[in-house]
């Protein structure tokens, strides 16, 4: 029975001193979040060609996760009919389907996929997509002002939005990523999708 | 203390100490075996329901509230949007609805956990992370432990050295067979 207790006691020991390790690694991850600021969907799908392969956080409504494994979740922003798949990375395993409809910041590395990979679409979607490493709810239009949930540096985020801009408006209606859009002072506004906007009810 | 002996206390032990853990894998191991045929982690309740939604190019939150109510859902809105001219998405709380408004047809799929399996099955993709992932390592390695004192528990004929070399030989080839058959 003693050396039962002293082999428990062993066991616990070594477990406590693993777990210190780990929040180590916890508080440097926190401080490279702090640096970085979320971007649309719809900013994200105007200048994705150019993010392959780096990081960014995306924020959006989850549309649709797929319900075997939880791998994949399609998420939009202010336009339903333009989604990208994020992809569940191996740091948290899969995104719960209780989350559908709820708003969400995803950070991760921008991915180029296959279209025959495309297995739980139902609807126009990105071939880019995100490698999500972590994701967390957030209420509506939060992530902008919550730079605990960011990845990109501020001052790229701010490039990546006048970007998208400037190739919404510089193109007008025929531009692919500003169907359906006029120009106005304010930047790019959608004819057909004010009239029937996403409600959030608090 | 004898080999022997020593060998039966920690196969014994182990297996008391990891019997849960053997079932959590198991159990879920059937489970993610078979996902093409079942959703192991959710039950999906689908219903459908006839709307006086047909032909309508507005809806309201209150409208919206309103079906809610009446379909039992009452207070579960999120948010919603329109999904080409005729389809409504309504989210809801763990949940979906889809009205179509060429024929009225509202179309509720609910989701709720299924019970034992998605636990298990958050166990076993290791979705919990942290403590989970140490006590896993340790079940990998107390497995390996339990696989090999396995073969000694027994002297004899029913030992390693007859009929548990037969069943050990033939648990290695019948693995060996199937990889290179699909691999």
């Amino acid at each position: 029975m003693k050396k039962l207790i002293f082999a428990l006691f062993a066991m616990a020991l070594f477990v406590a001193c693993n777990n210190g390790t780990k929040t180590t690694n916890t508080t440097d991850n926190k401080a490279v979040k702090e640096e970085c600021s979320p971007i649309s969907v719809d900013s994200f799908l105007i200048v994705a060609a150019d993010l392959v392969g780096k990081e960014v956080t995306v924020m959006g409504t989850v549309d649709h996760v797929c319900k075997h494994g939880g791998k994949k979740a399609q998420i939009f922003s202010a336009h339903p009919s333009k989604r990208i798949f994020a992809f569940a990375g191996e740091t948290f395993g899969n995104f719960k389907a209780e989350l559908e409809g709820s708003s969400v910041c995803i950070r991760g590395n921008v991915i180029e996929i296959k279209r025959e990979d495309d297995t739980c679409t139902d609807g126009e979607i990105s071939v880019y997509s995100i490698e999500a490493s972590e994701y967390h709810e957030c209420a509506e239009g939060c992530c902008k002002n919550d730079t605990a949930s960011a990845c990109c540096k501020k001052e790229e985020v701010e490039k990546i939005d006048t970007t998208a801009k400037k190739a919404c408006c510089d193109k007008k209606e025929t531009d692919k990523g500003c169907e359906g859009k006029k120009v106005s002072e304010d930047g790019c506004k959608d004819k057909k999708e004010e009239a029937k906007p996403c409600s959030h009810k608090h | 203390m004898k080999i022997r002996k020593l060998n039966r206390i920690i196969h014994r032990d182990l297996g008391y100490i990891f019997f849960a853990a053997s079932i959590i894998y198991g159990l879920s191991g059937i489970a993610l075996n078979h996902m093409k045929d079942w959703n192991p982690n959710y039950i999906v309740h689908s219903q459908k329901y006839n709307t006086e939604f047909i032909d309508i190019e507005e809806i309201s939150v209150e409208e919206i509230d309103s079906l809610l109510v009446s379909i039992g859902e009452g207070g579960a809105y999120k948010k919603h949007y329109w999904s080409g001219a005729s389809n409504i998405k309504i989210f809801i709380n763990n949940g979906s609805v889809f009205i179509n408004t060429k024929t009225g047809e509202a179309h509720l799929e609910k989701l709720t956990r299924r019970p034992i399996f998605y636990e298990f099955n958050f166990l076993h993709y290791n979705h919990a992370k942290r403590w989970w992932t140490l006590f896993a390592d340790i079940y990998a390695v107390s497995l390996i432990i339990l696989a090999i004192s396995g073969l000694f528990i027994v002297k004899g004929k029913k030992g390693i050295k007859g009929r548990g070399a037969v069943l050990t030989i033939l648990g290695i080839i019948i693995p060996t067979i199937l990889f290179f058959m699909y691999a």
